[in-house]
């Protein structure tokens, strides 16, 4: 009962198990404005996916939940639309870079240790730069004499940028470099790690651009959908690893859970919702630092995955 | 009720092709038979069972084999790095393994295979079988252990699976019992041609075999959406990210905040 038969992935689900897996993954995108990658492919190799038809039904998914969360957050105000197209040009040369990097560093060999451990290090050291920082912004709040902040060196060099532009929705003036070169970045580092690159957007856009917290959320979901799109239109034209059934269940879930998350979110302050997410990131990195450290029950595994 | 007499006059004629009476100690009784002999997956399968049937000289025990194709298969060999840190440290090719191999036995030949231990390896029967025949690039002191974990990783894929002592037999009728196996097909199975071999064995050789196909096709809504991921693949592509789409704006129609309600 309650069974489906996934055509691509060659199994069966139960169709409950998936809809709550989708809800709840997309109550964390509506929230953090991340696509939820890092929680879903695991979880659905585990219950017999195979990895490369996981990760690429997850992405068709993930479409449905950034839609539905780009137009809550949309109607709070909170998507710079100008901001989001600039990452995204920035993403889209950044992601076709990457995987060219990719390739040169598996010639080089031991490129899957360095990514690892690259991302390891990464998470941990994002999530507790935010960790911290925001637990002490929501203490000063207890303090009211609030310390009129010097220019930073890094204030002084984006502000010497050529192209200054305003960027009404986020309330910041910045070249237009900036999110281009920040994009690429986090593009190339999104194609080279395999994951879609929602913790290292979302954390780039709060410290990198000075946007506000709420707006980064809104406009991280904008941007993952448009790189989604393009994720699940390649790998179904080349790979045939999207299963649409396994995705139509997972989005009936997500993309409610978007819209319960987006409602959540408007309900926290920014610090909040910084430290919630740097707990989370640090979170998946411990996970990931006990994946590594766990002698694996079987010492063989299918290819593909994040 | 009548579709199995219908199978009874085809029973009996694969079954004589099926008697190979150049084996020693063959008995004329030993047919055998399995249902369906055709798996449908359609929109709710959820794995299915497979009834293999027949009768053997009462004396003897009885295998029963579903098996696919020869493959080959590159997986990601696990290894540590620094001495520390398990990941992903090359792959290794597989070749000459089934990629199914669902094995049934009657309790006496589990325990002939449990005291004599090569017994079942000499029939070309079981994992120890399966682990002789892979052949695979690596060291030769990692073979053994990687075979292992090969026929690990399948199992849990539920692609491999030995169930040792659950054919049963019903009462003996002269010099003939029948036997009866419940071959469970996990909703895994690849499509494509399996075949279901039947084995008599007396005293720890094989006196009757029997070989048959079974066919597992999809049908239905999982047809329709094979054929149109494999050969329409941009067009199920776009499809399915207008879908996805929809679906979003279907959600924030009726469960989104009107616009203006919830703007700062």
């Amino acid at each position: 009962m309650f069974h489906l038969y996934l055509p691509i992935a060659g199994n069966s689900v139960n169709v409950l198990l998936i809809f709550g897996l989708g809800g709840l993954v997309g109550i964390l995108s509506g929230i953090f404005g991340v696509g939820g990658g890092f929680l879903m492919t695991p979880l659905l190799i585990m219950i017999g996916i195979p990895p490369t038809i996981a990760a690429a039904s997850d992405s068709n998914q993930i479409v449905g939940a950034s839609t539905s969360g780009t137009l809550a957050h949309y109607k709070m105000g909170n998507v710079d639309f100008k901001m989001g197209i600039l990452l995204l040009i920035g993403g889209v040369a950044g992601g076709t870079l990457g995987v060219q990097v990719i390739k040169v560093l598996r010639q080089m060999g031991n490129a899957d240790f360095l990514i690892k451990i690259t991302y390891v290090l990464m998470l941990g050291f994002v999530g507790s730069y935010m960790f911290i920082e925001s637990l002490q912004t929501l203490r000063k709040k207890e303090v009211p004499t609030a310390i009129p902040q010097k220019e930073s060196k890094y204030a002084q060099l984006i502000g010497s940028l050529p192209w200054q532009t305003d960027f009404i929705k986020s309330g910041v003036r910045l070249s237009v470099l900036m999110p281009l070169v920040l994009g690429t970045f986090v593009g190339i580092l999104a194609a080279i790690m395999g994951v879609g690159g929602g913790f290292i957007m979302v954390p780039v856009m709060v410290y990198l651009l000075r946007m506000p917290m709420h707006v980064v959320v809104g406009t991280s979901l904008f941007q993952i959908l448009f790189t989604c799109v393009d994720v699940t239109i390649m790998q179904s034209y080349s790979n045939h690893t999207v299963d649409f059934i396994l995705a139509l269940i997972l989005l009936l879930g997500s993309t409610l859970g978007a819209q319960f998350g987006a409602k959540i979110s408007r309900k926290l302050k920014g610090d909040q919702l910084k430290i919630l997410l740097a707990s989370l990131v640090l979170l998946v990195m411990v996970k990931m630092l006990f994946d590594l450290l766990l002698t694996p029950h079987i010492m063989l595994a299918l290819k593909g995955g994040h | 009720m009548i579709r199995n007499r219908i199978w009874i006059p085809i029973i009996i004629l694969v079954a004589s092709f099926m008697w190979y009476p150049q084996l020693a100690g063959s008995t004329e009784s030993f047919i055998t038979k399995h249902e369906p002999n055709l798996i449908a997956i359609g929109a709710f399968f959820n794995g299915t069972q497979l009834t293999v049937s027949g009768k053997v000289a009462a004396e003897n025990e009885v295998v029963v084999i579903v098996k696919g194709k020869q493959e080959e298969l590159t997986l990601k060999k696990k290894g540590k790095a620094l001495g520390l840190l398990w990941m992903n440290l090359g792959s290794v090719h597989f070749k000459n393994v089934p990629n199914l191999y669902l094995l049934y036995s009657s309790k006496g030949i589990t325990e002939l295979g449990a005291s004599e231990s090569r017994t079942w390896e000499q029939l070309g029967i079981g994992f120890e079988f399966l682990k002789k025949q892979m052949e695979m690039e690596a060291p030769q002191a990692e073979k053994n252990d990687l075979a292992q974990e090969f026929l690990k990783l399948k199992q849990s894929q539920k692609l491999y699976a030995s169930h040792p002592g659950e054919i049963s037999f019903g009462q003996k009728s002269g010099t003939e019992k029948s036997f009866k196996a419940a071959v469970w097909i996990p909703p895994q199975i690849p499509l494509g041609e399996y075949q279901v071999q039947v084995m008599e064995i007396h005293n720890g050789i094989i006196v009757g075999n029997s070989m048959d196909q079974l066919k597992v096709e999809e049908q239905g809504i999982p047809s329709m959406i094979s054929s149109l991921a494999f050969n329409h693949s941009l067009f199920y592509g776009f499809l399915a990210v207008l879908i996805a789409v929809a679906a979003g704006l279907v959600m924030d129609f009726f469960f989104g905040t009107g616009k203006g309600g919830g703007a700062h």
